[in-house]
């Protein structure tokens, strides 16, 4: 298979995988223990970092952009959408300033956390903008302090993940 | 403790740990001292604001609203509620205790409208529906 089609290939297995992990989480009723709205494990979280890490940075924004817009055509709506592509984007940009620091003095812990904290902001910032209210800011420290913690479990996993699949040079 | 020790933490990690927590406690402040809390009381008669009472805990007031029959109502703490009208249906008085924002009670006869304000309304607004 020539390297085209390769990275064609896995981007298209990336962005399923993606859209999977979203409707698994679905299943985790994380809201229900902590009653925020837009809590989440952030599973698709993992996704993005091994593109970063694994794919150039236009494919990996293309995954994150067709996730976002599949994810939101099939559980979602037109907001959610909005705050999905704000979180998303934004998580990315931050993962990526942090990666070349990758093992040198940041671990896939602390990059994931960082991810998960922009997402949130970027979250909370589209919120504000379509709700024209600072008022929804309020949610953003418990936001953020759960957000820390799906941030290190992902980070957890994605370490796991891509340790291994680099090990099989995947 | 060995399962600490094979997460293999980096310098990074606590960094950007320190900050979240910290961004969070700083954004925090503001809505922890003025908050959300602030609470208003609106009385409108024929559409038109004639009071509005900021509700603290510890305030007592009573409000007589005259028209076509007399409402009499009752600011206490955080509510406010219809405690009597002249009317003979009553519904205002039924509706009883307003304690949240957002809430409205209404005389129809005197057309007059009693309505809880205050910055919850637009945090329950984006509980209510936007993020699911």
């Amino acid at each position: 298979m020539n390297g085209k089609s390769k990275r064609i290939a896995l981007c298209g297995l990336l962005t399923a995988t993606a859209l999977v992990l979203s409707l698994v989480e679905r299943m985790f009723p994380v809201s229900a223990v902590i009653p925020i709205p837009g809590v989440k494990l952030g599973l698709a979280n993992v996704v993005t970092l091994f593109a970063l890490v694994r794919l150039n940075r236009r494919d990996a924004l293309a995954v994150l952009l067709v996730r976002v817009t599949l994810a939101s055509a099939f559980m979602g709506s037109i907001t959610s959408f909005l705050f999905a592509l704000f979180g998303g984007l934004l998580a990315m940009l931050v993962m990526l300033l942090l990666l070349p620091g990758r093992d040198r003095w940041i671990s896939f812990i602390g990059i994931s956390a960082a991810g998960a904290a922009a997402h949130n902001i970027g979250q909370i910032g589209a919120a504000m903008m379509v709700l024209r209210s600072v008022y929804v800011a309020a949610y953003l420290p418990l936001l953020l302090l759960s957000g820390l913690v799906m941030g290190i479990s992902t980070g957890i996993v994605s370490r796991a993940v891509i340790e291994h699949l680099e090990k099989i040079s995947f | 403790m060995s399962w600490v020790r094979n997460l293999r933490l980096l310098p990074g990690d606590f960094v950007v740990a320190g900050v979240v927590i910290l961004l969070s406690g700083v954004l925090a402040v503001p809505f922890l001292s003025n908050g959300t809390e602030t609470v208003y009381a609106e009385i409108y008669q024929d559409e038109v604001l004639v009071r509005r009472i900021l509700l603290v805990d510890g305030i007592q007031e009573t409000v007589m609203i005259d028209g076509k029959v007399t409402n009499t109502i009752q600011v206490e703490g955080k509510t406010v509620r219809f405690s009597a009208s002249s009317c003979p249906d009553q519904v205002c008085v039924r509706t009883g205790t307003l304690t949240r924002a957002g809430q409205t009670a209404v005389c129809l006869p005197n057309r007059v409208i009693v309505r809880l304000s205050g910055g919850e309304t637009e945090v329950d607004a984006v509980a209510g529906g936007a993020v699911r």
